[in-house]
Order: structure tokens, then sequence, then C-alpha cells
């Protein structure tokens, strides 16, 4: 028998956050990924859609406390670069549900999803382009 | 008189510290970090560049017609009372097509279309395109090449003349 003993909140990530395959436009672009993962543009970029290649928005699933309450700090931006190669493409505008501050329910458990916005430039060079940045938690 | 004062500031500056520390103790916050992880792909533009157009050749008809197959490689087979001379070959229709390394594509066909003699209204059906490969995937250098096939309905006595149409092929990502 054992016993796993949580002191404030353990948080578990069970997505990233994906923009998916997509084509630059003739013109600059955005796409932006809501906490449900779903995708919306600006400008007449193409988003593609395939099974081999997801997008979603961040999700996890955090446990802890019963009724603990947290705030939650998002990047203001990330910077994703090319896979053998130095372009940049940028992430802001993140958002998350719950979004500012949360709290676990009375059993200890909870959710949290984090969007953000892509900006496309026409130019942008094909690649796979990838970047990391950091979810916080703070709570007594 | 100077040691008691000084024992005493001693004292006080000691009771200030600990103090301190106890406030500091019951308003501690404690922060988890995540790393998450974004992505995405950028992709190239699909394109498509036709090589050759499609041929059936020269087609003598014979009095009761038949079909025409064009294979990929261009080589022709006939049905019925056709003759295939061979001073006038087929060809496959080929094309090259372009995007993002090592992605897989999608290439449409017609179902039919249909072949009118110049200078007159006399039709010939051409159907059942086959491809050259069968499913679609750009090679590590964004290319690939596709032939195209049909089979070509004549009729007994076809009017002579020059037929001929044309068709479209499309290709996107899936």
């Amino acid at each position: 028998m054992s016993v796993d003993v949580i002191q404030g909140i353990r948080v578990t990530k069970t997505s990233n956050l994906r923009f998916g395959p997509m084509i630059p436009g003739t013109t600059d672009g955005t796409v932006a990924l809501d906490v449900t993962g779903s995708r919306t543009q600006t400008g007449n970029l193409i988003l593609l859609t395939s099974s081999s290649v997801p997008f979603s928005a961040a999700n996890f699933t955090m446990l802890g406390t019963p009724s603990i309450t947290y705030s939650i700090t998002l990047p203001s931006s990330v910077t994703l670069t090319r896979q053998g190669g130095a372009e940049t493409i940028v992430v802001n505008s993140f958002v998350s549900s719950p979004s500012g501050n949360g709290s676990l329910d009375t059993a200890g458990t909870g959710t949290l999803a984090v969007g953000g916005t892509l900006t496309v430039p026409a130019s942008q060079t094909p690649g796979y382009y990838s970047g990391q940045f950091t979810v916080t938690l703070t709570y007594q | 008189m100077k040691p008691k004062t000084l024992w005493i500031m001693r004292f006080v500056l000691v009771a200030t510290v600990i103090l301190s520390g106890m406030w500091s103790a019951s308003a501690q916050t404690r922060t988890t970090d995540t790393i998450v992880t974004s992505d995405v792909y950028i992709v190239q533009p699909i394109a498509i560049y036709k090589l050759t157009d499609m041929q059936f050749g020269a087609i003598v008809s014979g009095a009761s017609g038949g079909l025409v197959t064009l294979s990929t490689s261009g080589s022709r087979t006939k049905t019925g009372t056709i003759i295939l001379p061979s001073s006038f070959a087929g060809r496959a229709a080929s094309f090259v097509v372009l995007g993002t390394p090592n992605q897989t594509y999608s290439l449409s066909l017609p179902s039919s279309m249909t072949l009118v003699r110049q200078s007159g209204s006399e039709t010939m059906t051409v159907s059942s395109f086959v491809s050259n490969p069968s499913s679609f995937a750009f090679n590590s250098g964004g290319s690939s090449n596709v032939s195209v096939g049909a089979t070509l309905t004549v009729g007994g006595n076809q009017v002579l003349g020059l037929y001929t149409g044309s068709f479209s092929v499309t290709v996107s990502y899936q």
C-alpha cells in the first residue's frame, strides 16, 4: 500500500499549445487558438487539418488541497524557432480558463486551459517551429 | 551604566528580528511552474505544373469501334474492331506537383470528359481516369511526379478527324 501526499497543487499537463499546419497568406495574418482549442484566423492564410498534425489548446489537470485558490501567471509572449534554422514566429495574447484566478473543487481537483495568438507574416519561411513557455500558479 | 544600556538595546534588537521572521512565515506563498511547448507547422503552398498532355494517338475505328485504353506509361491497348497504327503513338498526361517535403496530398481526376471533332460536332467520351501513383506524397525535395491515363470509347466508323478536349486536375493538401 502506498500513499501519495500532495502539498499545495500538483499540475499535470495533458496537451501542449499546438497551432497545427497552415500556409501563410499573401498578407500578414494571425491565428487565435481559444481555450477550447478552436482556431480562428485573420488574413488569407490557409489553415490545414491533418490527423497526423493536430492542433490544441494547452490543457492541464490539477490535484491538491480542496477548495484552495490560486492565481495564474501567463507569459506576455513566446518566440518559436524553426527547427534546423533561425527564423522565428511569435505567440502572444495568452488567455486561460479559468482566467486570472481559480480554485480547486471540494475534492481537490481542477482543470486549466490556455490559448494564445500566433502572428503569421506572409513571408514566413516554411518549417516546423517550436518553443517553450511557463505557466505559473501562485497559492497560499 | 554603559554595559546595562547596551544589554537592553541588544535584547530589543533580537526581539525585533524574531517578530519579523514570524510575519514572513505566515505571509509565505508557493508557486508551481509548468513548462509548456508551443508549436506550429508552416507549410509551403501546393502547385501543379503540366509536363505532357494526354494523347490517344492515331486510331482506326473499324465498323464496330471499341475501347482504347491508355496506360499511365503511355502504352495503348484496344478492343473491338479498332486498329492502332504505330505512326502516331499514345502518350499519358504527366504533371509535377510541388509542396511541403514528405507531406501527403490529394489529387482529383475527372470522372469523364468529352472530345469534340475540330471543324465538326462529333464527340467521343474519355473515362476511367487512372493515375500513377494512386496515393500521393511529396518526396524529401518537396516534389511529386504523376502520370495519368484513361479509356477512350470509339464508335463504329467514327468520323475521321482530330478530336480534342481539356480536363482539370486539382491538387490540395489533405
